[in-house]
């Protein structure tokens, strides 16, 4: 569905939706607006057992378990931040609600015409099949997440 | 239901037939419990007059929702059931075949009724008649065979003078719910009212209905004459569509079988015979299916309870209330005092919530003994079934679950474990096998056994399967009753060939996953030649448990109390390490592996502090005990799951949100020994290396 909509932003069409960009370790990502459901202030989340680091645990979302993932942990960095500026995205995922850990959210970006790129073939620093286009603004590009590419294994139950 | 809740009232025609449905297929299920009663026994006449009430609901019912294929069919059946009523037709063993195959067509028409089933409706419809025929002298009078030649493709517009019976409202039905579904195809379709037989005021009864209707709407794939024949069919009888047709029809390739309708009952009005042929995957059915599982009949006294209690919980809430608006200090015990009994009237309103989502097992039951029959028939085994325990409550997600896994043990007990007559006579045992189904509930557990008298299961030659498939190693020392776990692990199948009844390498491993995902185990005894049992443990809700919270450096954790034996105080005496099994801990009378709760949630090696506390965890067939920093004491758990937004987590029956808003794991006893790295098996050797190491220390 995004996808559809990026390819009819990059033919011709004007505005064609808004999205969230934030901070991930100095570096400008972002999701499509209506993916996000809310923004929450950083509170520690229940570990689990058996999880991998970047996955950070559990919090209570108004009486519903969600998991939160750290992508800083998962693109590489060794020991990020916790403080009073990091905040916690809740995304939804079909049907589910996933939160994701951000150093800070920067601002709601138009996505027009002008300022979409496709994406990399190939990028050195991160796997790019979660990438669903470059997002230019200003003087600064910005990564837009494909959120169900990017999340979605991440939910699917294992066979023990 | 979000397709048509354009109208205001948004209690359907759809919904109508959503409920009709449902109870037709409790008919169903009832009717062949009354014919398998009657197989069994057919001098049983309440089992037989059974049997006909229920057919004859079932015709009801059916010709109500339109389902006039399924009221024919049942009509036939009804022939049957009289004939042996009034003693003029004997019943056969090929008797009791038709009816239960009827009973499986009913169910596939009202699922789809595709040409092919109502090809077979109509095919076992004919036997039916011919049997009856056999031992009568004649069958019910044939309709001269359809009247109807509607089936031409509906041309641009569609134009229906619709009439009614004077009796059309006596069934509860309204026109209006009809016409406005119609209307969802065609907005701008024109209804002009037909006041011809309105009578004088005087004259005028207000329960009959006079008015009548003639629409004209525009034809589109979704609006054909048998969407407004579907549309009216809740009036059965007292409806009559006139379709007038302004142009010469045009025959059309894709409505034939035409003249699939026969035998309409004589009373049917010939523009309702083309009714019956529900168009495949009709609109309305969709939707049934869509709305089917979600819901819970629940008895009128267990919801009485409920709304006292709420009613209970008002008034003690506005005695907090009143004593917190004028509150002083020494009205502080009033304020406790009034507290604690809306306290007290919201867990006993909590409890009864839960209860009306717990339903009798029988709904799952009652699918067995078909299957039984069907079954043994088809292995030449002659199988008894006893069923007990049918009316113990359990949780109606876990009820949803479950008829697949018992499907599939009760299959496997009569194919591997009953053994055929001849075998079971030469064995010197009873030519017909029992098989019982039982289930009751035991300290907060749900327990369904499946036991048969048949061969049992061979550890001997279970445990040299094992060996050969590299399952367990040749000098393991399990009991039998270990071994016979085995069985449940994935490709492991004790019989030679495969069957088409259960058999080809799957079958317990899958059982045994289902189980688990609900929490529960699956558990097998046996005795050679004395028969099997296979018994399922259960939590009785998902929802709710009393737990015993542990923490670890302030990580606070839910153990159920069901799985919780008692707590220890670790001695350094009591504890040993054990190599490669880590450490184990000396009991009074037995010797346990002892996991700790720090390492299972990943917490680094603290310097050996004083933890000194262990709880002791039962749970099914796994027995160990667990470290932890603290108890902090019991409380009643919601069960959230973690599935819901995540995945399955090994080792977590879910989560709990604490009182500081904080999420708490729920630990699963079993679970933990698997994720904590124990393998089933080696926890129990574990326990007997511990045993026999504590007997070498003794001497």
């Amino acid at each position: 569905m995004h996808n559809s909509a990026i390819e009819q932003m990059l033919k011709g069409g004007a505005e064609v939706g808004q999205c969230l960009t934030f901070l991930l370790f100095k570096h400008l990502y972002a999701v499509p607006i209506l993916t996000v459901q809310e923004i929450r202030r950083y509170s520690a989340p229940t570990p689990l057992p058996n999880a991998p680091s970047y996955v950070l645990g559990l919090i209570n979302l108004r009486g519903n378990v969600i998991p939160v993932f750290d992508l800083r942990l998962r693109f590489g960095q060794a020991a990020p931040t916790y403080d009073r500026q990091t905040v916690i995205i809740i995304a939804k995922v079909d049907e589910r609600h996933v939160g994701v850990v951000a150093d800070d959210v920067v601002k709601v970006l138009a996505m027009n015409r002008e300022a979409v790129r496709p994406p990399p073939p190939l990028a050195a620093h991160i796997d790019t099949s979660f990438v669903q286009c470059l997002l230019r603004d200003g003087d600064v590009i910005v990564t837009l997440f494909d959120v169900n590419k990017l999340l979605r294994p991440e939910l699917e139950t294992l066979d023990v | 239901m979000s397709s048509d809740d354009s109208a205001e009232n948004d209690f359907t025609l759809a919904d109508f037939r959503a409920a009709f449905l449902a109870e037709i297929r409790e008919l169903i299920l009832a009717f062949e419990d009354s014919v398998l009663r009657l197989e069994h026994d057919a001098s049983d006449v309440e089992a037989l007059n059974e049997a006909f009430r229920n057919a004859h609901s079932i015709k009801g019912a059916s010709a109500a929702a339109g389902h006039s294929s399924l009221a024919e069919l049942t009509h036939q059946l009804e022939a049957m059931l009289d004939g042996w009523r009034d003693g003029s037709l004997e019943p056969t063993a090929e008797h009791f075949a038709v009816l239960l195959e009827c009973s499986d067509l009913l169910g596939k028409l009202l699922d789809d009724s595709t040409p092919e089933t109502l090809e077979a409706a109509k095919a076992t419809a004919q036997q039916l008649e011919r049997l009856c025929a056999a031992g009568e002298t004649a069958a019910p009078a044939d309709g001269t065979s359809s009247a109807s030649q509607e089936t031409s493709q509906a041309p641009q517009a569609l134009q229906v003078h619709v009439r009614f019976d004077p009796e059309a409202f006596q069934f509860g039905g309204d026109p209006l719910l009809a016409i406005r579904e119609l209307l969802e195809f065609d907005p701008s379709g024109e209804i002009i009212l037909d006041d011809s037989n309105l009578p004088s005021l005087e004259q005028m009864q207000p329960e009959l209905a006079y008015v009548n209707y003639k629409l004209s709407l525009q034809c589109s794939p979704d609006l054909t004459q048998a969407s407004v024949q579907d549309a009216f069919s809740f009036f059965g009888d007292e409806v009559h569509l006139e379709f007038i047709e302004p142009a010469a029809p045009t025959t059309s390739g894709e409505l034939e079988e035409p003249a699939a309708t026969t035998e309409t009952p004589a009373t049917q009005q010939p523009a309702q015979t083309t009714a019956e042929q529900d168009p495949p995957a009709a609109k309305p059915q969709d939707r049934r299916a869509a709305h089917e599982p979600s819901t819970v009949r629940v008895s009128t006294a267990k919801l009485d309870r409920v709304i006292d209690l709420v009613g209970e919980l008002v008034i003690a809430q506005s005695a907090v209330r009143e004593i917190a608006r004028g509150y002083t200090t020494e009205r502080a015990a009033a304020l406790n005092e009034a507290v604690l009994v809306a306290e007290q009237h919201l867990r006993e309103l909590q409890e009864r919530v839960m209860a009306v989502r717990m339903v009798p097992i029988g709904a799952v039951f009652s699918r067995i003994p078909r299957l039984v029959r069907d079954v043994a028939r088809k292995l030449n085994k002659s199988v008894h079934l006893e069923v007990e325990g049918a009316d113990t409550e359990l949780d109606k997600t876990l009820i949803e679950h479950l008829l697949d896994p018992l499907m599939h043990l009760v299959r496997n007990a009569i194919d591997h474990g009953i053994e055929s007559p001849e075998e079971r006579v030469a064995a010197g045992k009873p030519e017909q096998a029992t098989l019982q189904l039982r289930s009751f509930g035991r300290a907060g557990k749900l327990y369904i056994e499946v036991e048969d008298d048949g061969k049992g299961i061979d550890p001997d030659f279970v445990r040299r399967r094992a060996i050969e498939r590299g399952v367990i190693a040749p000098d393991d020392d399990q009991s039998e009753e270990e071994i016979l776990q085995v069985l449940c692990m994935p490709g492991f199948s004790t019989k030679t060939t495969a069957t088409d009844i259960s058999g080809r390498g799957v079958g317990l491993d899958v059982v045994q996953r289902n189980i688990e995902a609900l929490n529960g185990t699956l558990r097998i005894r046996s005795t050679l030649g004395a028969g099997s049992c296979f018994s399922l443990r259960l939590p009785l809700t998902l929802t709710i448990v009393d737990g015993l919270l542990v923490s670890e450096r302030d990580r606070t954790c839910v153990l159920p109390l069901t799985d919780v034996a008692f707590s220890i105080r670790l001695t350094p005496q009591k504890v040993r390490t054990v190599v490669g099994n880590g450490e184990v801990v000396d009991l009074d009378d037995e010797t346990l592996p002892l996991l700790d709760l720090a390492r299972i949630l990943r917490l680094p090696d603290n310097v050996e502090s004083q933890r000194e506390l262990a709880v002791v965890v039962h749970s099914g067939h796994t027995r160990f005990a667990l470290r932890v920093e603290k108890l902090l004491g019991q409380s009643q758990v919601v069960v959230k799951s973690i599935e819901t937004h995540y995945r399955r987590i090994p080792g977590l029956m879910g989560a709990t949100i604490l009182g500081d808003g904080k999420v708490a794991l729920i630990l699963d006893g079993q679970g933990l020994a698997a994720a904590a790295g124990y393998s089933h098996a080696e926890v129990i050797s574990a326990t007997n290396r511990g045993t026999a190491q504590e007997q070498r220390y003794a001497q």
